[in-house]
């Protein structure tokens, strides 16, 4: 029942990899990007609510100076869905906060997103220039964080 | 938890339609349940079960175990499809040791076996024991047992089918080590009932 | 003598009408919003999160509203609320390293790597009132972003001290097993430093203040400064059991200090600096400062250092640390206790009755002889 991660073909380890990505994405949209984006698809597919969308919390853990021993540092709030579509392909959602639409809409995405044909495509189109525009905004606020950096210089002190 | 594989979700099944009151409505049954041992409760199925197993085992399953309370399941009891919607709907973690667990389910056969390796729980904290949950075929047409102890008047008369007498032997040591001990749930169909640590228990001669 | 008591109710309900029309305050003025709050008021927001124990802003402005910018109440709201949340799981531990750096000082090393960036911060701010926010629309300030965005690898100070060996190593134990949890489990004594972290995490900011300073007073011996302060966005990543794999689900905001501290040595471990720690919720760097200083204090029995101070010993910091508790213990005492108090008084009238007795009897007797 369990195998260790290494023993993934190497095909699964990709799709592992390419779904952390537009998970992240999806976890971090707005609930408006994301009711944009399904409503832009030519047909949404039917689906049923594995687990319907539930508010509640993770504990967030952290390590003492950075890199030692753990600790709980305090809970924060977290929604998920799991949705299958009719076809069979199951959908995950988690993200912080308390948005269960959000979860909703996520999780079908991430089922969207599995699929063989066409889910390359809704990337492409529609997933794509989320992670760009989250991306944007934090380069944006490490901009902005840049414009406090001291710049320090050494007075000389001459003697003449 | 991070050295699992996931789920293939393609098959898990529906939990508790209503998740929160589908919990509720199990967790007053079985609080019901071990105030008044012996006293068959219904309970709330969920909206799928998996094969191989009774509906109030699993309801009940939902309702008490999550990712903090490690759960031994009987080699024998239900397949990977059971496992699979435990870990999907709970987040429990399967242990292959009894003696891990906080949470354990089995069949009637080798009920008694593994409630002797459960944990009792310490002096300090005898609530941190194990829960042992049977599924038994049914509640009633067993061999008599004659219960008695806190929420019981007098005595009450329980006849659950398939269990050993070296399960009620067991369930007898068991109620010597009170206030520790494991407290037990038989299940069968949509019912079940409590058999906490503090019932004293005694099989009634036949004839 | 029990005598039970009804006839409240009323008053009660009455008094629920009056708080809540005392908290909308002038009704001729716009009420107050949510999300104003948690836009606007956001330190209040992340002391509220920190005290209550859980991140989520929207929650959190909701509780200073209701509580009508009581912050211990709103807290005390907060914790009430996420008793009621079931729980998925935890997090993998969070990666302040590779945070998304809004500010980042130290007071140790002028230059290192990544630089001194600081931020959003009233530090270097006069102090002096800006009447201009009195008007409610005006011109506010808004920063011209730099061309380039900062050092993606900003290592944090101790781990370049560390490097040298002149720093105490922060690593994980054998096993790094799942630690200790102050919501599951009752306080134990001698705490470890997981458990100790973590009350102290959602402790009260104030108590944590007043402790850091008796530290730096004299009230423990200690000379520390800040190897480094930073705030910014750490991803939260957990493993879903239906997934098998680190997912990441959004970022919180978090502040960290690490302060430095000297050591002597003993004999077995060599002189070198030994570190506290704080982190928190949001941008709270006078609740991490504190947080590491008293964080320090507490690893004086470990060090092997006399415990002799407040804020060294390991009962006394934790078992008052928590605003919630302390509060709910102080404020029972405005609660009826009608039948104690009529049993000490009815002793003391009994006493005092004994006494006058005693003396009328004694003054009898002398009078008669």
């Amino acid at each position: 029942m369990t195998h260790p991660s290494s023993a993934l073909p190497r095909e699964t380890a990709d799709i592992t990899a390419r779904r952390r990505d537009w998970l992240a994405v999806l976890a971090r949209a707005s609930r408006c990007d994301l009711e944009a984006v399904l409503a832009d698809l030519p047909t949404v597919p039917g689906y049923t609510l594995l687990r319907p969308p539930e508010s509640g919390a993770i504990m967030v853990r952290a390590r003492a100076g950075g890199s030692g021993r753990q600790f709980n540092l305090g809970e924060a709030s977290v929604t998920r869905c799991t949705v299958r579509l009719d076809e069979g392909t199951a959908g995950v959602a988690y993200a912080l906060g308390r948005d269960r639409r959000h979860a909703e809409l996520a999780a079908v995405l991430d089922a969207l997103l599995q699929a063989a044909s066409g889910g390359a495509d809704l990337y492409e189109h529609h997933i794509r220039p989320l992670a760009r525009q989250q991306q944007a905004a934090r380069d944006l606020r490490s901009r902005q964080a840049a414009a406090t950096k001291v710049d320090f210089f050494t007075l000389v002190r001459g003697d003449g | 938890m991070s050295q699992m594989s996931g789920l293939d979700l393609r098959q898990v099944g529906r939990g508790f339609v209503d998740p929160v009151a589908g919990a509720q409505e199990v967790f007053r049954a079985t609080m019901s349940a071990l105030a008044r041992p012996g006293l068959a409760q219904a309970i709330t199925p969920p909206g799928d079960v998996p094969e191989g197993v009774s509906p109030a085992l699993v309801a009940l399953l939902l309702t008490l175990a999550d990712f903090e309370t490690p759960l031994w399941l009987a080699p024998d009891l239900g397949d990977e499809s059971l496992r699979a919607y435990v870990r999907f709907h709970t987040g429990v973690p399967l242990v292959d040791d009894p003696a891990l667990a906080m949470f354990a389910a089995s069949r009637a056969h080798g009920a008694g076996a593994v409630l002797a390796q459960l944990s009792i729980g310490e002096d300090r904290y005898p609530d941190r024991s194990a829960t042992l949950l049977v599924d038994v075929p049914a509640l009633t047409g067993g061999q008599g047992v004659r219960a008695s102890g806190p929420g019981i008047r007098n005595t009450v008369t329980l006849s659950p089918a398939g269990l050993s007498t070296a399960f009620w032997q067991a369930m007898g040591e068991n109620h010597r080590l009170y206030p520790l001990g494991v407290d037990c749930f038989l299940c069968a169909g949509h019912e079940m009932m409590g058999l906490p640590r503090s019932s004293a228990l005694a099989l009634m001669v036949e004839g | 003598m029990y005598v039970a008591v009804k006839g409240g109710e009323k008053a009660i309900l009455a008094s629920h009408d009056l708080i809540a029309q005392t908290r909308r305050g002038d009704p001729l003025l716009p009420e107050l919003d949510v999300a104003q709050i948690a836009s606007q008021l956001g330190i209040a927001v992340d002391r509220v999160m920190n005290e209550g124990s859980i991140y989520d802003r929207e929650l959190a402005a909701l509780a200073i509203k209701q509580a009508q910018g009581d912050l211990i109440e709103a807290a005390f709201l907060l914790r009430a609320y996420r008793t009621t949340l079931p729980r998925f799981g935890a997090s993998l531990p969070v990666d302040t390293a590779r945070m998304l750096i809004r500010r980042r000082v130290s007071a140790t090393y002028k230059d290192l790597p990544g630089g001194q960036v600081l931020g959003p911060t009233y530090d270097y701010t006069h102090r002096l009132f800006d009447f201009s926010l009195m008007d409610s629309e005006g011109e506010r300030g808004s920063v011209q972003p730099a061309q380039e965005a900062l050092d993606e690898n900003m290592p944090r100070v101790p781990d370049i001290l560390g490097a040298e060996g002149l720093m105490e190593r922060e690593l994980p134990p054998p096993g790094d097993e799942a630690p200790f949890d102050i919501t599951r489990q009752p306080l134990e004594f001698p705490a470890e430093r997981d458990e100790r972290l973590q009350v102290l995490a959602r402790g009260d900011e104030g108590y944590l203040l007043g402790l850091a300073y008796s530290v730096q007073r004299g009230f423990g011996h200690s000379h520390p400064f800040v190897g480094e302060i930073r705030l910014g966005e750490v991803s939260v990543e957990i493993v879903p059991e239906e997934l098998g794999f680190a997912i990441d689900i959004g970022d919180i905001t978090l502040s960290e200090c690490q302060m430095v501290n000297q050591f002597a040595g003993s004999k077995d471990q060599p002189p070198q600096f030994t570190r506290g720690y704080g982190l928190a919720f949001g941008h709270a760097e006078r609740k991490v400062m504190a947080m590491s200083l008293v964080d320090r204090a507490l690893k004086a029995d470990e060090l092997g250092e006399d415990v002799r101070y407040p804020a060294q010993d390991a009962e006394f910091v934790l078992y008052h640390c928590d605003n919630v508790e302390a509060s709910g213990f102080v404020e029972h005492l405005k609660l009826p206790h009608y039948v104690d108090f009529q049993g000490e008084l009815e002793l003391l009238r009994r006493m005092h009755r004994e006494i006058a007795e005693r003396v009328m009897t004694t003054e009898k007797r002398e009078a008669a002889e």
